[in-house]
């Protein structure tokens, strides 16, 4: 089978186990993410002569890998504000390991300070992203208390494990891979509509749409700059923005 | 971008009962992966070590939760 069907399947497979995972049941959202997994690493190695497929089969294991990673830890035993933290852990370490089988460095996934000044722009840019994104989904405010220094410490923790690590598993690796195989369009649309369904859980159309058509701009921006360090550090910031001082102004 | 994907659907699990169902099914898919990579690493075809080297992706974090799992489960039964 082509490379292209399969990653439309794969596209088609991940939104219908978020559907399941969300309105139905967790476990067997879980068994699907499963099944997805296994089959992409299965492909990944049956396709070892064709490099750039084997890669990119690879790499799109880091998708259901990130939601059963989010299912099984035990993130009901810790406060909420550690949940970001601990699952940001798992996935950077599942994208470290991720790129040493497929032989990248960091700077081949963009770690990479390219354009600063185009960089910096993107970067301020989650300020407004954040307050319109709070106005979609007015989450409750994040952390425990109004100690700045556990404020700030949370911050940090947002940037480094929603911006960071999820730039770097999606733009980064996904994006990349998907780019190579797929060409630009195709991979730039698939990478954002995976990036957008994984955030069904959120249960919000409007928020979908949001985060979907955000996925694409920075997906064109890490396809044009070469780097992920400005949509990591605008995507850390929208958060910020987000789970943080949005709820604490409308308090 | 703009939320985070990682603990999107974490809240509707974050009751200890179905996060103990899951729990015990991310240890049985650790199980599954490592016997499967033992026993495709020990043919010296390429394809079965490429995969063996793949399976390396999901086995590591799946440590890492299984590590946390275990850790907690001991501290709950000495505290």
């Amino acid at each position: 089978m082509r490379e292209d069907k399969i990653f439309i399947a794969f596209v088609v497979l991940i939104a219908l186990a978020e559907c399941v995972t969300t309105f139905i049941d967790p476990v067997y959202g879980f068994f699907l993410h499963s099944l997805i997994l296994i089959s992409m690493l299965v492909l990944s190695a049956l396709k070892y002569g064709e490099n750039p497929a084997s890669s990119l089969f690879l790499s799109l294991s880091l998708a259901p890998l990130i939601r059963i990673l989010s299912l099984s830890l035990p993130l009901a035993y810790f406060p909420r504000y550690a949940w970001y933290l601990l699952a940001g852990l798992a996935v950077f370490l599942a994208a470290l390991a991720l790129m040493r089988v497929m032989g990248v460095g960091l700077h081949d996934v963009g770690v990479t300070f390219r354009k600063p000044f185009t960089q910096l722009a993107v970067a301020a840019a989650g300020a407004p992203l954040g307050v319109i994104e709070y106005f979609i989904l007015k989450p409750e405010y994040l952390a425990p208390g109004f100690n700045l220094l556990e404020l700030m410490l949370l911050a940090l923790a947002l940037i480094f494990s929603t911006g960071f690590v999820e730039e770097l598993a999606f733009r980064g690796v996904i994006q990349r891979s998907a780019v190579e195989v797929l060409g630009w369009k195709a991979g730039l649309l698939g990478t954002a509509f995976i990036f957008a369904a994984l955030h069904i859980g959120w249960l919000s159309i409007l928020d979908f749409l949001f985060v979907f058509s955000i996925g694409l701009l920075f997906g064109l921006i890490v396809f044009k700059t070469g780097s992920i360090v400005g949509v990591s550090l605008s995507h850390g910031l929208t958060n910020v923005i987000l789970f943080l001082v949005m709820p604490l102004i409308q308090w | 971008m703009i939320s985070s994907v990682t603990t999107t659907t974490v809240t509707t699990v974050a009751t200890l009962a179905v996060g103990a169902t899951l729990g015990v099914l991310a240890s049985a898919l650790l199980i599954l992966l490592l016997a499967t990579r033992n026993v495709v690493t020990a043919e010296p075809k390429r394809p079965l070590m490429l995969l063996g080297r793949a399976l390396d992706v999901a086995i590591l974090p799946l440590l890492l939760s299984f590590a946390l799992i275990v850790i907690l489960k001991v501290i709950e039964i000495l505290a």
